[in-house]
């Protein structure tokens, strides 16, 4: 039994060594590629500013209070580096067992879903149900920017004071 | 023989006048909900935050969904038959929205801030814009020619208006005198058949019945809240909870109040008065609701999922 499981293990791992060559990469070529990719991540993670919108689920639910953001979103999202954008949407878990929070997750999901298809809104929108960033969003909404150039990272509430919208674009830009 | 007839004649009366005296002492003590449809679950993409409801003599449900800023019509068995609308401002399209009523031929819809009523037929196509110069706070659709609505107070008098098909103000209501703080004479409101209107303030403890003619019949405090809570924003104080929410009638002339903050079971429970403002009965819906509509085959419909799912109920009463 063990030997013929052994056997298996040889035999893939013989196949392996053989379609590496076969696939233009080798050994060399396969680490090269990988410090490659490390290395355009890391300079992508280190040359542009980030940009991280928090809103609270409450304000979801009132859809004209969010057209000041939205009107900033598709302004931003006409960045060319607009994959630096992400969202969070903040879920209250103060007074709620397990079964609501997993309830409540399910129906901020959904919301989220039609949220984005019907505003397209194609920057990923992440759940905190732990609520992580609830004083950050305090109850409304708001702007994380990590600003790269500065060197420091800033916070914005909307609605955003005039000037602030061009501060930031201007640094995502940069 | 006719003394026999006599007397047969006498136990027949006695006898209807005993059933009638039943009849009439017939009273509502006890509303019982059965969930006859469901639409919406949290795992398909048909409603996401539903907010206005209508049901036309069909059984076709019309929908408003604020998060995808569109309507929806479902027939009687819940299946999406159409969707329409979409983000704009353009003709028939909405920014936010609302509320939702329908007659006999149209459907009206309210954008939250679109001073008039967009006007669909039942196949949800646009048909034009009423221009009423106020934004609706609550709609009844009386007929086509009979729209009646309420605007904020502090927007407008606080009053039950009423406008015909071209947006002209044919009468108007006028519930509150009072020079009444910020707010505190919104309503959500409701017509019987005979024209009687029937209000529930939203951050009050009251609930009144008026004449067609404009004169106040009655007016009670069901919960006896003394006082509501309010919060400073911007320049305004303004109420933040909610007494009543919404109102319906029965096809038997029961009104149905949705309880608020103040309820013991929060935004679930529901109030039946008789049209004397009699408080007959309480029940509990199964999830919190922001509104309540009852169609003409005395159908309860809510909502749950905090939007996401419709709930119909067949509501079956017992009487004393």
């Amino acid at each position: 039994m063990y030997k013929k499981k052994a056997k298996t293990g040889i035999f893939f791992f013989l196949l392996i060594m053989i379609h590496i060559p076969l696939m233009g990469l080798g050994w060399q070529g396969l680490y090269e590629r990988f410090a490659e990719s490390q290395a355009d991540a890391e300079s992508r993670l280190s040359s542009h500013s980030w940009l991280i919108f928090v809103m609270d689920f409450s304000i979801l639910m009132c859809t004209p209070c969010l057209d000041s953001f939205l009107n900033f979103y598709h302004e931003v999202s006409r960045c060319p580096k607009k994959e630096v954008v992400w969202g969070v949407l903040v879920l209250d878990e103060h007074g709620k067992d397990n079964a609501e929070m997993k309830l409540l997750f399910r129906v901020a999901e959904k919301k989220v879903r039609g949220f984005a298809k019907a505003n397209n809104i194609r920057c990923p929108i992440l759940i905190d149900s732990s609520a992580v960033f609830r004083d950050i969003a305090g109850g409304g909404t708001a702007i994380i920017l990590f600003d790269h150039r500065r060197n420091c990272v800033r916070k914005y509430n909307f609605p955003l004071q005039p000037g602030q919208k061009g501060e930031i674009i201007e640094t995502l830009t940069y | 023989m006719i003394e026999r007839k006599s007397l047969l004649l006498f136990l027949l009366f006695v006898a209807l006048s005993i059933s009638q005296g039943l009849l009439e002492a017939k009273e509502l003590r006890k509303v019982s909900l059965e969930e006859v449809l469901s639409i919406g679950r949290l795992d398909d993409d048909t409603l996401f935050q539903w907010a206005g409801v209508a049901v036309d003599p069909q059984g076709n449900i019309y929908l408003s969904d604020a998060m995808d800023y569109s309507l929806k019509r479902f027939d009687s068995q819940g299946n999406l038959i159409k969707k329409a609308g979409g983000k704009g401002q353009g003709p028939g399209e909405f920014m936010a929205p609302r509320l939702l009523d329908c007659s006999e031929n149209y459907l009206y819809a309210t954008d939250q801030d679109f001073r008039g009523l967009k006007v669909f037929d039942r196949e949800l196509n646009f048909v034009r814009n009423i221009m009423i110069k106020m934004l609706v706070s609550d709609l009844r659709i009386l007929s086509d020619s009979e729209i009646a609505v309420t605007s904020l107070p502090m927007l407008e008098k606080p009053a039950v208006f009423i406008f015909d098909q071209e947006g002209k103000l044919v009468r108007e209501i006028k519930y509150s005198d009072r020079d009444s703080p910020l707010m505190m004479d919104v309503v959500s409101f409701d017509f019987d058949q005979e024209r009687n209107l029937y209000l529930a303030y939203n951050f009050q403890d009251r609930i009144e019945k008026w004449s067609k003619t404009g004169e106040k019949l009655w007016s009670i405090n069901l919960l006896k809240v003394k006082k509501v809570k309010k919060k400073k924003v911007s320049s305004f104080v303004v109420p933040t909870e909610l007494v009543f929410k919404d109102v319906a009638i029965d096809g038997e002339g029961n009104l149905f109040v949705l309880g608020g903050h103040f309820s013991q079971n929060r935004s679930c429970d529901v109030y039946v008065l008789n049209p004397e403002g009699k408080h007959l009965a309480t029940f509990t819906l199964p999830d919190t609701s922001h509104c309540i509509y009852i169609d003409g085959k005395n159908c309860l419909y809510s909502r749950a999922n905090q939007g996401i799912t419709l709930k119909k109920f067949r509501m079956d009463y017992v009487y004393q």
